[in-house]
């Protein structure tokens, strides 16, 4: 019977701490986002179709990089009996990287259709809350890109030491 | 039975398999496009309409072109050859660094700045 009191307080808790955890915005912001509610909504769905165009354009150049590119370059190299475990290793990296993109972009396209479907007029609070969301999302998406740019930099300069190699 | 009635339930039983294959046609459809959006598929189908234009999708296969070819020696005009590739597409990308800026969703770009005095 003692885990029953137990379990409500628990429940309380746990639930100011999410009410604390969301940003309270001040009034006038509130007004703002309820007063340009149609345009912010406007602006948010152009971001969707820009993102989406994006993500074509990019996903085309990592598939081509991954498959075009670094994998042909280490089957030729295999079938010169040059194997190098560097650009394997920097193939098997950035294809999950690349998938790690597609995956982020699919949380992140989620998160801003869901923002998108608030009623900003009504719900400013929450429809600022569910923007922080979006913004930790985009974020990620922006992170993997960051870091499949480094994966193609170090893979440039391994390319580099393997032509120098061969000119000795 | 007689003839009248046999015709009947054939009739009935029409009615039935349509309604019945209707069903289970709008059931399996609609798990269908659950699923679809459920998995973020929906979000990277270049062919949703009105998601990227024909032009767009020709542009995008355009750039697909580069290649390495995996036969052949390995020698230092082919690694030439093969940085050079490299350098277009990785170019590409560097042109669309900024696609996934923070600045899209900042307070400024969607107008709800407030005075510095409230914040």
């Amino acid at each position: 019977m003692r885990k029953i009191p137990f379990a409500i307080a628990t429940v309380l808790v746990a639930s100011a701490v999410n009410t604390a955890s969301a940003t309270d915005i001040s009034d006038e912001k509130k007004g703002q986002i309820s007063t340009n509610c149609s345009s912010i909504q406007f602006q948010l769905k152009n971001l969707q179709r820009d993102d989406s165009r994006n993500r074509v354009h990019l996903g085309a150049q990592y598939e081509s990089i991954a498959t075009n590119l670094m994998m042909n370059l280490n089957v030729r190299l295999a079938k010169n009996n040059l194997a190098n475990g560097d650009l394997a290793a920097q193939q098997t990296t950035f294809i999950s990287e690349r998938n790690r993109f597609k995956d982020d972009f699919i949380g992140y396209q989620q998160e801003l259709e869901s923002l998108i479907k608030i009623n900003c007029q009504e719900r400013p609070q929450d429809f600022y809350n569910q923007l922080e969301v979006v913004r930790a999302k985009r974020a990620d998406v922006q992170s993997s890109m960051n870091r499949l740019e480094e994966i193609l930099a170090k893979h440039r300069n391994s390319v580099l030491s393997l032509q120098e190699d061969l000119t000795k | 039975m007689n003839d009248g009635e046999k015709r009947g339930h054939g009739g009935r039983n029409l009615i039935i398999l349509g309604i019945g294959a209707t069903v289970i046609a709008v059931i399996s459809t609609a798990v269908s496009l659950n699923i679809y959006r459920k998995t973020g598929d929906i979000y990277l189908d270049r062919s949703r309409p009105g998601f990227i234009t024909e032009g767009e999708k020709h542009n995008a296969e355009d750039d697909q072109k580069e290649t390495f070819p995996s036969d052949g020696e390995v020698t230092k005009s082919a690694i030439d050859e093969y940085l050079n590739e490299l350098k277009i597409v990785t170019k590409r990308i560097n042109d669309s660094s900024q696609a996934f800026s923070p600045d899209a969703l900042s307070d400024e770009t969607l107008g709800i700045t407030t005075s510095p005095s409230e914040d």
